[in-house]
């Protein structure tokens, strides 16, 4: 891939665009997230 | 160094329609398919009817109609018989072009074809259609239906491509509608969701076709999309401009639903043009287009495969790649028939006689000659095929099943369901039929017709039915049945009334009860013109056009009658209106150089012969009257030209050959050609008949003594003048009137065969003739338009003959005697 593309959780039609590729990169964003979403539940939970 | 092979890849973007995409490239807003379209060819891709998808995407994979190829329509009965399940890839009775290539070395992948499932075991990668559907919510497992993907160890990575609608986010959403963010009550309604999960489908399917299309090698590649279509059967009608009947929040909650999927489907196609290489030719097709102008309905029938009047008859065409012609040409004729062929003769591959389609040479930059075999289905090779245990007729398997029920063998089936059965089943029967008919095929299409109307005497059965016998001329049958399905039309009109009255919450696009409204009165106009009463025919197509505004069609219809009435500026408003409802009606342009020719403005007529050819290249009739045309203008090599085209296109039509006859002869005197022309003739004209026209009645005892005296038997019995009244439903009586003389009226003479040669005794009508007249009598003006109309009438039939032999007579009796009237006996 020659272009660049910036991949938020909110995702976009481009990306979809992209295929196969598109879709995994934007499902690891989205994981992390999730994830990133879960710890700092957790860490206002342990205080 | 090896060369490498040709690769295809095939798109099919189902419902995508040029009226919707031009305004878009004009704008800049499909770049990637505009830049295809230059690399390559484009052009319109004719339908077939009913234009049902199914059905289509068969047509297109097998190069045949549905009578061969076995799919009719969405559904089929389950194996058990006790109920419907979609259509399925097991009932394709003959090979897809993926099982051709398969028995030939090649290999396949094949994502989403309709229908495709259970996916075949191709060598390559098969994905069935049921790959993309999510029946359950997001947080429930998300199973793959068995058979969607083959090989089956490959389903668990493809599962993961597939991308559910409940994960479509905002920011997908709001290009198709924007308002989607700030109004939470739009966000509940039913289209929204359709719009989501349409998203999701078309986002899933690419996602497949990418991954295939890099990780697993392959020599041919299909992929078909059918978000077009559903967004726009979700969306059309707000496309704009608005329509008055169109809510206007509706309107500004969805208007931008058609352009943002079109918009999307490019972005797609760049992505999958970046993975291909050199050596792959692409494509890009849909099996018919959308209405999206003023054509577009107000309402959608209450039947079944009724939302199918949205559809258009036009698809879309691209093909562009290594050997394709390039600069974006157009390319007439197409239809969906042709793909299969076509990609086989690009891959040096021979064409099945059997297929009903054929190849698109223009397409290539250097034609090479066609190689046919008589039959892909017989020869023999692993072609991918499912085994002949899973391929069966569900539709016969029902009845085997039935059958079984009735011996005592299995249970009675519920009746409810049965019945949804059996209607299913009768529906099947009607989309073959109407495909049947559609190709010509009209005898079977009859005994298929006849069956399910009389088992069920719905009327739109009965309509085809009528049209069918209409199309063979069986015209007492057809009066029959139009009348007794007024009588139906007038009972269910009555119940849907009624029905109406109790359901006062009716949708506004579910209201009619008629596949299109007044066709039985359509078929009935057509009767009436066919039986050579144009007149009575004339107000009742003026009224169902009045029901059907925009119906290309009934316009054209009443233009040609117009013609035929020389009714010929009214003809060319009808004509132009057709032009309105469809700029790309070839039948416009020929019917208006018609127009224009019989009026003597032969430029113009040139023109509109020269558009409807460019539209539709194989209208042998088109280049036969732009020759007419030519000849009179006295361009007679180009008017040669265009005669050869046209008995090129149909060899046997001897009226152009009379006329290059007559140039060959007289203007352009080519000895060689000459020859062989009146080589061809010799052959094929039947003989000569003597016509005497112009009066309709004298004392015809004396024209038969005339006659006798150049050995020619005028017969006036009363059969003959029987047969000839009906000229125009049957003409084959003439052969048995070879070297006589028969009178046949004005009007009549345009329903002669070409297969003869005329020698014509055009006798000036009583009225004009001094002799017959009586002192006092005087002539109204009333006949005096009568007989320019008369007049004008045989003088057009004449200058549209080639080298026709024609004694002009005012006063017969006296002019027998004469010397020129013995030449013109004597004539060769």
């Amino acid at each position: 891939m020659s272009k660049e593309y910036k991949i938020t959780p909110q995702g976009s039609l481009g990306l979809l665009a992209l295929g196969h590729v598109g879709i995994k990169k934007w499902r690891e964003v989205v994981e992390k997230e999730k994830l990133k979403k879960t710890n700092s539940n957790d860490d206002k939970k342990k205080k | 160094m090896t060369k490498k092979r040709n690769k295809v890849l095939l798109i099919g973007w189902d419902a995508a329609d040029w009226k919707v995409i031009f305004p878009l490239i004009e704008q800049g807003k499909m770049p990637t398919l505009s830049s295809l379209i230059n690399r390559g060819v484009y052009g319109r891709l004719q339908t077939l009817d009913p234009p049902l998808s199914p059905m289509l995407w068969t047509s297109i994979a097998t190069g045949m109609r549905a009578d061969k190829h076995g799919i009719g329509g969405f559904i089929e009965p389950t194996p058990n018989g006790d109920g419907l399940r979609p259509v399925t890839s097991t009932s394709r009775k003959v090979k897809a072009i993926w099982n051709i290539l398969n028995q030939e070395g090649y290999k396949s992948n094949v994502v989403a074809w309709w229908p495709s499932n259970p996916a075949e075991p191709i060598n390559g990668v098969m994905v069935s259609n049921l790959y993309q559907v999510a029946k359950k919510s997001l947080t429930e497992n998300w199973e793959m239906p068995s058979g969607t993907v083959h090989p089956e160890s490959l389903s668990e990575v493809m599962k993961e491509f597939r991308i559910h609608p409940q994960e479509i986010t905002l920011a997908m959403a709001h290009p198709f509608v924007p308002n989607i963010a700030t109004d939470l009550e739009l966000r509940k309604e039913k289209r929204t969701f359709g719009i989501l999960k349409t998203i999701a489908n078309a986002a899933t399917v690419h996602a497949a076709s990418t991954y295939l299309q890099t990780e697993h090698e392959w020599d041919f590649m299909a992929v078909y999309h059918d978000a077009i279509d559903h967004f726009s059967h979700l969306a059309m009608r707000y496309f704009p401009p608005r329509r008055p009947q169109i809510d206007e929040k509706e309107f500004n909650d969805f208007k931008d639903v058609v352009e943002a999927a079109y918009r999307f489907h490019d972005m797609m196609l760049e992505r999958t043009l970046e993975l291909i290489d050199d050596n792959t030719t692409v494509i890009l097709i849909s099996d018919h287009g959308f209405h999206s102008d003023e054509q577009r309905p107000l309402k959608i029938p209450h039947e079944p495969s009724g939302p199918a009047i949205e559809h258009s008859p036009y698809g879309i065409f691209v093909m562009a790649g290594a050997g394709i012609r390039t600069g974006g040409k157009q390319i007439a004729g197409a239809s969906v028939l042709d793909i299969s062929p076509t990609i086989l003769h690009y891959l040096d591959l021979p064409v099945g006689k059997d297929m009903d389609g054929k190849v698109l040479l223009p397409c290539f930059e250097n034609p090479k000659p066609i190689k046919f075999i008589d039959s892909w289905e017989q020869i023999e090779g692993n072609s991918g095929m499912h085994n002949e245990m899973l391929r069966e007729d569900p539709w016969a398997a029902q009845e085997a099943l039935q059958q079984l029920v009735e011996l005592g063998y299995i249970e009675e089936l519920d009746d409810d369901k049965l019945n949804q059965v059996e209607r299913a089943k009768r529906e099947n029967k009607y989309y073959i039929a109407r495909n049947l008919l559609n190709g010509k095929k009209v005898n079977e299409a009859i005994e298929m017709l006849l069956e399910i109307y009389n088992e069920s005497k719905i009327l739109r059965y009965g309509q085809r039915l009528a049209f069918a016998y209409l199309s063979k001329k069986m015209y007492r049958r057809c009066a029959d049945l139009i009348q007794e399905l007024k009588q139906i039309a007038h009972e269910d009109q009555v119940k849907f009334y009624q029905n109406k009255l109790k359901d006062k919450d009716s949708d506004v696009f579910k209201n009619i009860e008629f596949e299109e409204p007044m066709y039985l009165e359509f078929i009935e106009g057509l009767l009436l013109l066919a039986i050579n009463k144009p007149q009575d025919a004339l107000p009742i197509l003026e009224k169902v056009q009045q029901k059907n505004q925009n119906n290309l069609q009934v316009a054209l219809q009443i233009a040609q009658i117009l013609n035929q009435r020389k009714r010929y500026s009214e003809s060319e408003i009808q004509f132009n209106k057709a032009l309105e409802i469809d700029s790309k009606s070839q039948h416009a342009h020929y019917g208006l150089g018609i127009s224009y020719l019989r009026r003597g403005n032969n430029d113009m007529a040139i023109e509109h012969f020269l558009s409807a050819i460019d539209l539709d290249f194989y209208m042998p009739n088109a280049h036969f009257y732009l020759g007419q045309a030519l000849f009179k203008k006295e361009l007679y090599e180009d008017a040669t030209s265009a005669f050869e085209v046209a008995v090129r296109l149909k060899p046997g039509m001897t009226k152009a050959h009379k006329w290059l006859l007559e140039i060959y002869k007289t203007k352009l005197r080519n000895e060689e050609k000459l020859n062989f022309t009146l080589n061809f003739l010799k052959n094929n004209i039947v003989g000569e008949i003597t016509l005497i026209t112009g009066i309709d009645n004298c004392d015809w005892s004396l024209v038969e003594s005339v006659l006798l005296k150049y050995k020619i038997p005028f017969c006036f019995d009363a059969l003959t003048r029987d047969k000839v009244t009906n000229l125009h439903i049957r003409n084959t009586f003439l052969h048995d009137y070879t070297g006589k003389a028969i009178h046949v009226p004005n009007h009549l003479l345009s329903a002669l065969p070409t297969n003869f040669t005329y020698r014509v005794i055009y006798l000036n009508s009583d009225l004009m003739n001094r002799n017959t007249r009586s002192e006092n009598q005087t002539i109204h003006l009333n006949d005096l338009e009568k007989y320019e109309r008369q007049r004008e009438k045989i003088e057009t039939w004449i200058s549209s003959q080639a080298g026709l032999k024609v004694f002009y007579s005012n006063d017969f009796l006296s002019e027998i005697e004469q010397v020129d009237f013995e030449e013109f006996m004597n004539e060769n």
